[in-house]
């Protein structure tokens, strides 16, 4: 049982890492096991890789618990502090006390190591054969990191000290003890001077202990001897062989002792720099190779960016080359509005068999759609405006011919506000959603990825006057809010001209830009703001803003516990506030609110309207088009099919609807 | 155009104002302490960081608080500019499709927000450099342009970050990956010299650490920072905003196509 008791203290190493000066202090082992009855050995290094010079190191023990027998300096038994004291140094690159204990009792203790200071050696002034005297080098203070302590347990001797069938621990208890037995001081000093000579580590001072002295002894002892290291000199062992490599391939040049304090930076250091080193060159590896991929998708996808874009240039080249067939574009663009089925996917053929398939195709449509609107207004918007321009106004079935092609029209009589010249906008759809990052690089690879090219808009042209209420209709996703947006410009077209004034444009879509968790005043400030009013201009208009949505008593909430409807509210209030805005463009925005809020806005446009503001908006509500507007823009799938009277435009609409509905 | 130009810088300080005021208010929305925890924050974590590193790991850094907090403020300047900014278009889509204002604006706003925040901890800093009795010095006065640098760079980053956000979501998964590996290389709470001399090296191109490494030259050891570390925050500098801003240009109309 007792020999039970010799646990091993599985502690840190008790090295000191000094960073500074490289100089460390620390103890032969981790930590001890020793019985009673009998002299333990503490072997306490001083590595300093300068060469040890000056030094005094402080070390404390329980004088209760251990007696001291020597090996140091001095010391003071009685409050238990032994002195390591040389006032010069040995100069090499490592110094070794081996201080002997006798334990009085059972128990746990430690013994601390206390550097005061530790000086590198100086070294002595050199003569050159030229006659120059380099100077003898200062020595240089080693900052120390703070007190270690190695523990020490002590047990009751075991009965049968040499049973082998005694536990690990209790053996090892056994060997050290053997070991440190035969030990005194003079053999100890000797041992430290003999240390360097001996061209071994300090570390295996522990190994050659027990390997040494028992083999004066008793034989077994010093068959155990090796699996007497703890833990560290296991890693010093381990070490070893490495470092013998390493002198090797060092030409040979390094001394026996260069060979020692490596064996010794082996263990210290590896942990510190070695893994560290390591692992972030890894890192930077794994960075770079994302790096590189990243940039490898940005590059491909350009590429292909490109590729698309002459494509498309050839084949409007080629349409507009002449040949007849420019209905095949316009059916392209159609198809693949129309349908989203996967049909078009492996586009990634070569585009112009697609274009022909389409063309086929688009020619059956075509016929469907003839009754309604004439198959040469449609090529005639479609394609190369200045072509077509001449009959544009015979073409078109109604609508007053000042409107149908207005960029004809050189002669400006009012004010131009809004120019829209042959936009186009088109959009990228990606046909194939892969499934992620690898599926995407895969297919890219593979050349699968390929978009599905839709016109949202397609050479749309017409003009605003300045005082005039626009109304825009058409189904859903015919391209309404992206002409809204080029007009205020959020979005720039990819082809075409937009002339307007940015300044003076103002676009209010419903509920949007709001912050749901700031205050209707703070949203107030915040959208004005980005609406382009000024801070004194909000200041001024706040509390009309305030008292025409009609929201006195909620400008302290929160806006997220604001209905649709007073959100609605607090937005047209703000968008109109004032004289700010010279274009305002409503996207959808009049149908807002309660019956009367919706008058009351309708009054404040047309008081817009007589203040001489242009108005765009945007509405599927007929009747609001029909009371306001004083023009239609009617645009179906990116195209404008009809400018005009609201009236007619509006007529035209209704018919096409219902004749929808009838072919349906 | 001049008169459009004038009033123009007024109301985009304006906007800036007014978003950063916004971003602030959402971030402490649910928070009783609101703006403090900015305060708080950084105190609290340099106070456990310096008991872990001082008691645990037995450090031996001179005045480790210090040198704890000085690296922490500006890791989180940088940190939070960009990593914030890295959502500002898409976070603001709608308003973005209303503003007239470059788009930039709400990028700008978003680093604007982590330059007050950085604000509100200079507060503490301040306090615990007089606390730990860090003697002043004229060299303190060059902190300010240490921050303007974590700024330039922080600018040039997000631009990247919040133009590829757009249209690479993963980005922000990516990045934080990122800029784990940045910040333990940033050398926050252990001395660069406890490394071997390839990481120093390594560690030396960090943009991030020769932030750090500059404001603690000039506040904690009252020198002025060495020449190589100016001209490598310089070329940083040029580099991030330059490749930043190139690709934020580039890509600006297919943002608003995207969102």
């Amino acid at each position: 049982m007792p020999a039970l008791l010799a646990m091993i203290l599985m502690i840190l190493k008790p090295n000191i890492h000094v960073l500074a000066a490289e100089a460390v202090i620390y103890c032969g082992s981790a930590s001890y096991e020793i019985e009673t009855g009998s002299d333990f050995n503490v072997g306490i290094f001083i590595r300093c890789d300068e060469g040890v010079g000056a030094h005094c190191v402080m070390i404390g023990y329980d004088p209760n618990i251990l007696e001291y027998k020597g090996g140091g300096s001095f010391a003071d038994t009685e409050s238990g502090l032994i002195y390591l004291v040389d006032e010069v140094g040995n100069g090499l690159n490592k110094q070794k006390y081996m201080l002997v204990f006798e334990p009085r009792m059972e128990g746990v203790t430690g013994i601390c190591l206390s550097p005061q200071y530790v000086f590198t050696y100086p070294h002595p002034e050199t003569v050159l054969e030229d006659g120059t005297i380099i100077p003898e080098a200062p020595a240089e203070e080693c900052v120390f990191a703070e007190d270690d302590i190695a523990p020490v347990t002590i047990t009751k001797p075991v009965e049968t000290v040499q049973d082998q069938t005694d536990a690990d621990g209790g053996h090892d208890a056994d060997t050290q003890q053997d070991a440190d037995s035969g030990q005194d001081e003079n053999e100890a000093d000797d041992r430290q001077e003999h240390e360097d000579a001996d061209g071994r580590t300090d570390d295996q001072a522990d190994d050659e202990q027990s390997i040494e002295e028992p083999g004066t002894e008793e034989n077994q002892t010093a068959v155990t001897g090796p699996d007497d290291q703890d833990l560290s000199d296991a890693g010093d062992a381990d070490v070893k062989p490495d470092e013998t490599d390493a002198e090797v391939s060092d030409g040979g040049d390094s001394m026996p002792v260069d060979a020692d304090t490596q064996s010794q930076d082996g263990p210290d250091e590896t942990p510190d720099s070695e893994p560290w080193l390591y692992h972030h060159t890894e890192v930077w590896v794994y960075i770079l190779v994302i790096a590189f991929l990243l940039l490898m998708i940005g590059f491909c996808q350009s590429r292909y960016e490109l590729k698309v874009k002459r494509r498309r240039r050839e084949l409007y080249e080629k349409y507009f080359g002449g040949e007849f067939e420019e209905n095949g574009i316009w059916f392209e663009k159609e198809e693949e509005k129309e349908d989203y089925s996967d049909e078009f996917t492996d586009s990634d053929e070569p585009e112009s068999n697609t274009v022909h398939a389409q063309t086929e195709s688009g020619a059956e449509n075509a016929q469907n759609e003839e009754p309604e609107s004439g198959a040469a207004e449609i090529a005639g918007e479609n394609n190369a405006l200045e072509n077509v321009s001449h009959n544009a106004g015979d073409e078109s079935e109604s609508g007053e011919e000042e409107y149908v092609f207005p960029g004809e029209f050189l002669t400006i009589e009012r004010d131009k506000v809004i120019s829209i010249e042959d936009v186009t906008m088109e959009f990228h759809l990606a046909a194939y959603n892969p499934s992620g990052l690898k599926d995407y690089i895969i297919q890219m690879l593979k050349r699968n990825i390929s978009y599905r090219r839709l016109f949202a808009l397609y050479h749309v042209s017409f003009d605003v006057y300045k005082g005039e209420i626009v109304g825009i209709i058409g189904t859903n996703g015919s391209g309404k809010s992206t002409l809204l947006k080029i007009v205020s410009g959020a979005l720039k077209p990819t082809s075409g001209k937009v002339e307007v004034d940015r300044k003076k444009v103002q676009l209010l879509t419903l509920g949007t830009g709001f912050d749901m968790e700031l205050t209707a005043r703070e949203n107030v400030y915040l959208n004005g703001s980005i609406i382009g009013y000024s801070k004194s201009f909000l200041d001024e208009h706040y509390n009309e803003i305030v008292e025409f949505a009609e929201l006195q008593d909620f400008m302290e909430e929160k806006v997220k516990n604001f209905s649709s409807g007073m959100v609605s509210r607090l937005g047209f209030a703000i968008a109109t506030a004032g004289d700010a805005a010279e274009i305002l463009i409503l996207d959808e925005v009049l149908s807002v609110g309660d019956e009367f809020f919706r008058k009351k806005s309708l009054a404040r446009i047309k008081e817009m309207i007589h203040s001489g503001r242009t108005v765009l908006i945007v509405s599927h509500g007929m009747g609001t088009i029909l009371d306001n507007c004083t023009k239609c823009v009617w645009i179906e799938k990116g195209i404008l099919r009809m400018v005009g009277d609201p009236k007619e435009v509006c007529e035209a609409y209704r018919k096409m609807e219902t004749e929808g509905a009838e072919t349906a | 155009m001049e008169d459009k130009k004038k009033s123009g810088i007024a109301q985009y300080a304006f906007v800036i104002s007014e978003l950063t005021s916004r971003e602030i208010k959402r971030k402490y929305a649910r928070s009783s302490l609101g703006i403090i925890w900015s305060v708080l924050n950084p105190l609290l974590m340099m106070v456990v960081m310096s008991l872990i590193f001082s008691k645990m790991f037995s450090r031996n850094i001179e005045n480790f608080p210090i040198y704890y907090l000085t690296g922490q403020i500006i890791w989180t300047l940088f940190d939070t500019a960009s990593n914030s900014a890295m959502t500002a278009l898409v976070d603001n889509k709608t308003l973005l499709i209303k503003a007239k204002l470059p788009k930039h604006t709400f990028i700008l706003s978003r680093v604007y927000t982590a330059l007050v925040n950085f604000g509100y901890t200079c507060i503490p800093y301040i306090l615990m450099l007089m606390i730990f009795r860090v003697h002043p010095s004229v060299t303190m006065l060059l902190f300010p342009v240490g921050v303007l640098f974590a700024l330039i760079i922080s600018i040039g980053f997000s631009y990247l970050l919040a133009t590829e956000y757009v249209f690479f979501a993963d980005i922000k998964y990516l990045y934080s990956v990122v800029l784990r590996v940045l910040m333990y290389m940033s050398a926050v709470f252990y001395p660069v010299t406890s490394l071997s001399d390839n990481m120093q090296k390594v560690v030396n191109l960090n943009p991030i650490y020769l932030l750090i490494h500059f404001a603690r030259e000039c506040v904690m050891y009252g020198r002025v920072p060495e020449a190589w570390v100016w001209l490598r925050l310089g070329i940083w500098s040029v580099i991030s905003m330059g490749i930043g801003l190139a690709v934020f240009k580039v890509k600006e109309n297919k943002i608003m196509q995207t969102l």
